[in-house]
């Protein structure tokens, strides 16, 4: 009976165990992956400015909106964004992505922001316009349009080494 | 002893880090297509009694109609000078050569009364002209009652006549939009993807060398040419593959393309050369110019004793005449 009520208690320690570390998992995917998600120009934005709209998932709303600004930044620094409509193709400010090199700096640079810390790539979000968002099985399915400054973004890069100025060489 | 040589390495690194290239000049000028439809071209008859159309690049901001072309060509400039490179602006250039021709004609000596020597040659070269010529196209649209604009623009880099960079398409339609918006927004629609065009070309650059373009030629009077044999390497050499080995011997691939080789003509193209060179101990910038320089003083030397005349056409095309000066 007493051996029977510790198996019972390990394998309950052990699925909530398990399920903390895939929660974990996830949040620290969404934290670093800045390549997986879908992102689209929806026009020509103000002179320095591109406007995008990112989709995204998450379990939270808030949560998601938060992905969404962050990850806009990040696909303007790693993925550049495909031509659309009658929108050019935006080419990627840091088109040799994350190497060991400059993985520190944009971990810092690129966390999501809570209430502690987090949120630098905040300052390169002009303004965010319509969000949409759907309830899945996972949690929610969110759109989010946002316009980045992409000069200024551009701009800092260079001035953190992490971008070569067109001028670099001369 | 170490500490010695650690301040010397750190010294040359600086030197070597502080160079810089030679910058290339870069000025937009209207396409012929668009002066042709503009009708911004003049005519001329040759001596064979053929009628030629050419751009009249000179006399076209002169016109009344040119304030979308204006305003194109201000964009891009604002735009390239944020990047840090400063457009050389075609108007000003051609007024700048308007008042240069009427100060040098006006020009004299205080002293003997006489004025300034030039040449044909010398009235030819002093046009407009950069190192990499932005190609620029453009049309308002018509479709119903909406306009809107088809842009081509083109990045050509002047010697090697290589685009270097390219973009085109039309832009959103509107039937409210003026047309200056609808040109500004083609402008910053495309910028961005020219300029990482650029950049790449810069970085190839960077890699592996400025490609320049190197032709050598013969003056009538000169008593050797391109076939003339030499004792070299102990073998007898035609000074045509004498000529070819430096090139290779002497440019970053060490695969200068010969393009044409005559008794009087020779041309190389995909010339990759360093785009530094040591000089007093330090790195200094070298151009078609300082390169075609290094094959000159060769000629000059035994066995080949031969007088070399060098005549820039620019940063990466450069001609060298044997024979004389």
């Amino acid at each position: 009976m007493g051996n029977r009520y510790i198996r019972l208690i390990s394998m309950f320690v052990g699925l909530f165990l398990a399920v903390q570390l895939n929660a974990q998992n996830k949040n620290s995917d969404n934290q670093t992956d800045y390549y997986n998600y879908e992102v689209e120009q929806i026009g020509i934005g103000q002179d320095g400015t591109k406007l995008l709209l990112v989709w995204v998932d998450a379990k939270k709303v808030d949560e998601g909106i938060e992905l969404a600004k962050r990850n806009a930044v990040a696909a303007c620094l790693f993925k550049g964004i495909q031509a659309s409509g009658q929108s050019e193709k935006i080419p990627a400010i840091v088109p040799q992505g994350i190497t060991s090199e400059n993985q520190e700096f944009f971990d810092d640079f690129l966390q999501l922001k809570d209430k502690k810390s987090g949120g630098k790539y905040l300052r390169f979000i002009t303004k965010t316009g319509s969000q949409y968002q759907e309830k899945n099985k996972k949690g929610y399915r969110i759109s989010l349009e946002v316009q980045v400054s992409y000069n200024d973004l551009r701009d800092y890069m260079i001035s953190q080494g992490m971008a070569k100025s067109l001028n670099f060489l001369f | 002893m170490k500490k010695i040589i650690l301040s010397l390495t750190f010294v040359m690194m600086s030197v070597v880090l502080m160079a810089q290239a030679k910058k290339p000049t870069i000025m937009v000028i209207p396409s012929d297509a668009y002066c042709a439809r503009n009708g911004y071209t003049t005519e001329w008859v040759d001596e064979n009694g053929t009628k030629n159309t050419v751009s009249d690049i000179a006399n076209i901001f002169k016109q009344d109609d040119v304030e979308d072309l204006r305003l194109v060509i201000s964009e891009l400039s604002k735009i390239m000078a944020d990047r840090g490179f400063a457009l050389k602006d075609l108007e000003q250039t051609l007024k700048s050569i308007q008042q240069e021709t009427v100060e040098m004609n006006l020009l004299e000596s205080s002293s003997s009364g006489s004025y300034i020597t030039e040449s044909m040659l010398d009235k030819v070269v002093r046009t407009a002209k950069a190192d990499i010529i932005i190609d620029l196209d453009f049309t308002v649209m018509q479709k119903g009652p909406q306009r809107y604009i088809s842009y081509n623009m083109r990045g050509l880099d002047s010697y090697t006549n290589k685009v270097i960079a390219a973009n085109s398409g039309v832009g959103s339609p509107s039937t409210s939009a003026p047309v200056n918006l609808l040109l500004e927004e083609a402008v910053l629609n495309y910028m961005d993807s020219f300029r990482a065009q650029l950049m790449a070309h810069f970085e190839d650059m960077s890699r592996n060398g400025r490609e320049v373009v190197v032709k050598l030629r013969v003056w009538d009077n000169a008593d050797v040419d391109f076939e003339s044999e030499f004792d070299f390497e102990d073998d007898y050499l035609e000074l045509t593959d004498i000529i070819s080995y430096w090139m290779e011997d002497n440019t970053v691939n060490h695969a200068p393309t010969r393009t044409n080789a005559t008794a009087t003509y020779l041309s190389f193209e995909q010339v990759r050369i360093p785009l530094y060179k040591e000089r007093n101990g330090r790195m200094s910038a070298l151009d078609a110019r300082g390169f075609a320089n290094g094959l000159r003083s060769y000629l000059k030397k035994e066995p080949f004793m031969i007088e070399s005349k060098i005549y820039e056409r620019g940063l990466g095309e450069v001609w060298i005449i044997i024979g004389e000066k």
